[in-house]
């Protein structure tokens, strides 16, 4: 049934864009983590990609997460002496977190997430219209 | 007498499914809307002329038993295929519009409530005519 498969695919859109809001958050959370041993490297930013793939149980095809990468752009390097993780010559590596970034990130997956939502309650209107057809 | 032998109910049934597989294709493109390199997809759309010319998908004749049948299904009446003009496309090869999609939405659900209210409205009719009120 094309409403009930409807359903199905805006449901797994949710998940991805859920994924997605944890790495943002894991991000965020992790935007001050230097590295436990002085000179070391801090916390990398991580990405999330889709894909559109063939759902086997399913039969058909829904987003799914491609891969959890790693931003591989520089750190920033800050003078700071007094961190433990500061290096012989008293560079820090900070995490190449951009919060700015990842709250554009965020509203996008919310935005992607209420649409979704949207199209959920579509599909749902129109299949209780169908069964109302028999009141 | 059944109801579908009307051509009707016969036409409203069809609108309907073809609304209802749009509404899957177009949830298909919102789940996608932050896919790299996903283009947009669409229904054919169901015209009346097709309808009045019986346009039935071409399948060869099956002349002898054993001839076999090719392996794919003829393409069906509901069939997607990738939106050719497109409203703009993101730097990563995206070009999903929420907005866009939010519209074409809400036009398959006013439709599909506009169809349902007519089949109504038509059984209605039929039990009017056989002294039921309606």
């Amino acid at each position: 049934m094309d409403l009930m498969e409807s359903l199905m695919i805006s449901a797994a859109g949710m998940r991805v864009q859920g994924e997605r809001l944890r790495v943002v958050a894991e991000n965020i959370s992790n935007a001050d983590s230097v590295s436990e041993v002085p000179g070391g490297d801090p916390y990398r930013r991580k990405t999330i990609s889709f894909r559109n793939a063939l759902d086997r149980e399913l039969g058909l095809e829904t987003v799914q997460v491609q891969k959890v990468g790693l931003d591989q752009s520089d750190f920033k390097i800050k003078y700071d002496p007094g961190n433990p993780a500061a290096d012989a010559k008293g560079y820090v590596k900070l995490p190449n977190v951009n919060a700015l970034i990842e709250m554009t990130d965020m509203r996008e997956a919310q935005r992607s997430y209420e649409a979704n939502l949207r199209a959920i309650e579509v599909a749902r209107t129109m299949l209780q219209r169908t069964i109302d057809l028999i009141r | 007498m059944e109801l579908f032998q009307l051509k009707l109910f016969q036409r409203l049934g069809e609108r309907m499914g073809w609304l209802g597989a749009r509404q899957t294709v177009l949830a298909q493109n919102i789940a996608n809307a932050d896919t790299p390199h996903y283009v947009p997809r669409d229904v054919k759309a169901l015209t009346f002329a097709e309808h009045l010319t019986g346009a039935a998908p071409v399948t060869q004749a099956r002349t002898d038993a054993k001839h076999m049948m090719g392996t794919s299904s003829p393409t069906s009446a509901i069939d997607d295929q990738k939106t050719k003009k497109q409203y703009e496309t993101a730097p990563v090869g995206n070009s999903v519009v929420l907005e866009e999609q939010m519209i074409k939405l809400a036009d398959a659900q006013a439709n599909y409530q506009l169809m349902t209210n007519l089949y109504r409205k038509h059984v209605d009719l039929l039990k009017m005519a056989l002294g039921r009120g309606g």
